[in-house]
């Protein structure tokens, strides 16, 4: 199983810097994911690795080989975009079989490793029929089948499951994840889904303008956001602009808009500092009556919108103040709970809060990933 | 056959999302609808007229479809304009709605771009404003978000729905997103194979689905055969691999073998448990999905469940785990057992 190591890597498409310095370690038969918007470079990122494209500057290591100058046929990577790129006029076994051959393998040799692959593809009764006969999801399992069949160890997927629908994505990807492992194979999982990226990978690396704004496992990235961005990219998010009006020993005070004051536990921020204060939807209570008036962070509004989600129900409450949250409740517990048009309070726990500092060139810029 | 002898009536003001997998007929529909495709029998109703005959151009309806098709030579505010409605009213009257039109999708800022300078995003606002500006009153949306990122879509399918109400607009939305259907319909329609299998309210169809296919395919299910052993207490018995499970659904009891449903969410899962409607199992895998733990367990009478649970609970419980699992009664589904075989009846390919 080879791992692969990028060093301070930059490639640039004329004066667009498409990946910015990169450095990144995969460890041997490790799931990453690759998470972030459109042009945010992990296309890039997966091609540099295959070798389709060489960087301006920096190293590629496979295996603790400096491959920069490799070509892809002798990376050992099974890179599959995100078109299939499949031979319309080849049968399925042949499409397969494809790569076997072109390495010089014999025809039977050639025959038996694709027969392999389609078996665990789930494809192997579908052998002798065209790719354009397949649904979205089997096209999707050749592509992979082909992918592997060169015996590779590295697996590039190219937002794999972007071409099918919705619910069948769901599906799929648990069973990509199954074959990575049965093969123990070391993935690179490209994909704007953060739900997707979430259930199947190892680590996760957000990308955004080409660098890195954080990696790990999935619930520390989406417990612990570095940073403003992250916290809205990865999972559901509130947010609220404020001002730190005091800190004391164990947590500050922020001054939202008109009067609303909220308590953090964070104690880093200066006195004076603009900040944005984040909150997950699901850490977002809603309360009908107010028992103790003493309690703090409980703050009055109005239902506005009520949206299903399936398994969660998303409440769209106005405050008083004008700040808009969402709150998001199990849907068996949510249902019905509340109407539109009723009157109110949110609790936001202090150890629910993050404090970030605010952003340069404003909040909205910040969370517009559109 | 694309679309099959099918029957669908769209109220005033209503947002309808038409759901189903690739290929089962609910662009054709919606294509039908525009006048982009004739019917080759049946008649298509538009405010009481019948609108077999009518070009496309006439029927006074607003499209958006997926493919974002903006004029590249054109800014923001000139591809707005440009539609054949807008060419024939006086200078003002257009100013007036174009700039109505692209404050409502946010657009102010974007009027002097062009096409190239815009993210998938803005392009697609552009194109909904558009579609908007001609002043129709029906609003033809196919996969209107299919091109976008996860995260963009779900901001933007909440200004697609605010803003056909806040025009009292009658809204067609055709989407494969089940969770983009459930979040701003007031009725969904869900097809297969160019029939319509059910139309329902979101919480009717994630909660009391009528037909096996619904259940699997508006959100995720549990699905195991079982044989009906009678009734106990208004409750509805059934025995799955062995071991005995209630139902507060009513099925006939000609229906000997059944399929039961519970959906991964309404899983309860505990250390210890006396309920009736519990099995033990171990927990084989776990899944980070943000706000809630999936998880599935092998059960003792050898079936494989799902269950998601909020991330509260995440700490409470690992792989290898020996727990129960209550599948309450009230939200455990049947359904007569189908004839073409369980998996034919829920596939979603």
């Amino acid at each position: 199983m080879p791992s692969i190591k990028l060093v301070n890597v930059t490639k640039r498409y004329g004066n667009i810097v498409a990946i910015k310095n990169l450095s990144l370690t995969v460890n041997d038969g490790e799931y990453l994911c690759v998470l972030g918007p459109t042009g945010s470079g992990k296309t890039t990122l997966l091609k540099l690795i295959a070798g389709i494209i060489k960087p301006d500057e920096g190293e590629i290591y496979i295996d603790n080989k400096l491959v920069n100058n490799l070509p892809p046929q002798e990376r050992n990577v099974a890179y599959v975009p995100q078109q299939y790129a499949l031979f319309p006029h080849l049968r399925v076994i042949d499409n397969v079989a494809f790569g076997p051959l072109s390495k010089g393998f014999s025809r039977d040799e050639a025959y038996k490793i694709s027969m392999q692959m389609l078996e665990m593809t789930r494809l192997a009764w579908r052998a002798n029929s065209f790719p354009h006969e397949l649904s979205g999801g089997m096209q999707q399992r050749l592509a992979l089948a082909r992918g592997l069949a060169s015996g590779a160890k590295i697996l590039l997927l190219d937002e794999p499951l972007g071409a099918l629908d919705a619910r069948l994505r769901v599906e799929l990807r648990y069973k990509l994840r199954e074959i990575a492992e049965e093969n123990n194979l070391t993935t690179i999982h490209v994909t704007h889904d953060q739900e997707e990226a979430m259930v199947v990978a190892d680590r996760i690396v957000i990308l955004r303008n080409g660098e890195i704004q954080q990696e790990g496992p999935p619930p520390q990235v989406y417990n612990e956001p570095k940073n403003i961005f992250v916290a809205h990219f990865v999972g559901e998010a509130n947010f609220f602009e404020g001002f730190v009006a005091e800190t004391d020993l164990h947590g500050s005070w922020i001054q939202l808009r008109n009067g609303f004051i909220l308590r953090v536990n964070e104690t880093n921020k200066n006195v004076g500092e603009r900040v944005v204060v984040m909150i997950r939807e699901e850490k977002t209570r809603i309360i009908k009556r107010v028992r103790r008036k003493e309690e703090i962070n409980l703050f009055p509004g109005t239902i506005r919108e009520i949206s299903l989600l399936g398994d969660f129900i998303s409440y769209s409450i106005l405050l008083d103040n004008g700040d808009r949250v969402n709150s998001r409740i199990p849907t068996i517990m949510g249902m019905g709970r509340f109407r539109v048009g009723e009157k109110v309070y949110v609790r936001l726990k202090p150890e629910d809060l993050r404090v970030y500092p605010y952003p340069p060139q404003g909040l909205y810029q910040e969370l517009e990933v559109i | 056959m694309a679309v099959k002898n099918l029957n669908l009536q769209v109220k005033d003001g209503e947002y309808l999302c038409i759901i189903g997998p690739s290929g089962c007929g609910k662009t054709t529909l919606i294509k039908c609808i525009a006048g982009i495709i004739e019917p080759d029998e049946g008649e298509i109703y538009i405010d009481n007229k019948l609108v077999n005959n009518i070009p496309i151009q006439d029927r006074e309806i607003g499209y958006v479809f997926q493919e974002i098709a903006l004029f590249p030579h054109m800014n923001v505010y000139d591809n707005v304009c440009y539609s054949p409605f807008v060419k024939g009213w006086g200078v003002s009257r257009t100013e007036n709605l174009v700039k109505e039109m692209i404050n409502m999708m946010n657009l102010q800022d974007r009027i002097k771009d062009y096409p190239d300078a815009l993210s998938g995003g803005a392009k697609q606002k552009t194109a909904i404003a558009r579609a908007l500006v001609s002043g129709s009153r029906l609003l033809l949306l196919d996969e209107p978000l299919g091109s976008l990122d996860a995260k963009v879509r779900k901001v933007l399918r909440y200004e697609l729905r605010r803003i056909t109400k806040d025009l009292g607009l009658t809204a067609i939305h055709v989407t494969h997103d089940q969770e983009e259907a459930m979040s701003i319909a007031d009725r969904i329609v869900v097809m297969r194979a160019g029939e319509i299998v059910e139309v329902g309210t979101p919480l009717e169809l994630y909660l009391h689905p009528k037909k096996l296919f619904t259940a699997n395919f508006v959100g995720e299910a549990n699905f195991f055969t079982c044989d009906l052993i009678g009734e106990e207490n208004n409750y509805t018995k059934i025995e799955v691999n062995g071991k005995i499970l209630y139902s507060s659904c009513k099925v006939d009891s000609k229906h000997k073998k059944l399929v039961a449903a519970i959906r991964p969410e309404f899983i309860l899962m505990k250390k210890t448990s006396r309920s009736k409607d519990s099995w033990r199992g171990v927990i084989e895998k776990k899944a980070f999905l943000g706000s809630s733990i999936r998880f599935e367990a092998r059960t003792e009478n050898d079936n494989l469940l799902a269950i998601k649970r909020p991330a509260s609970e995440a700490l409470k419980f690992k792989i290898g785990d020996r727990v129960n699992l209550i599948l309450p009664r009230e939200s455990l589904l049947l359904y007569p057992y189908p004839e073409e075989g369980l998996e034919k009846a829920i596939s979603i390919e």
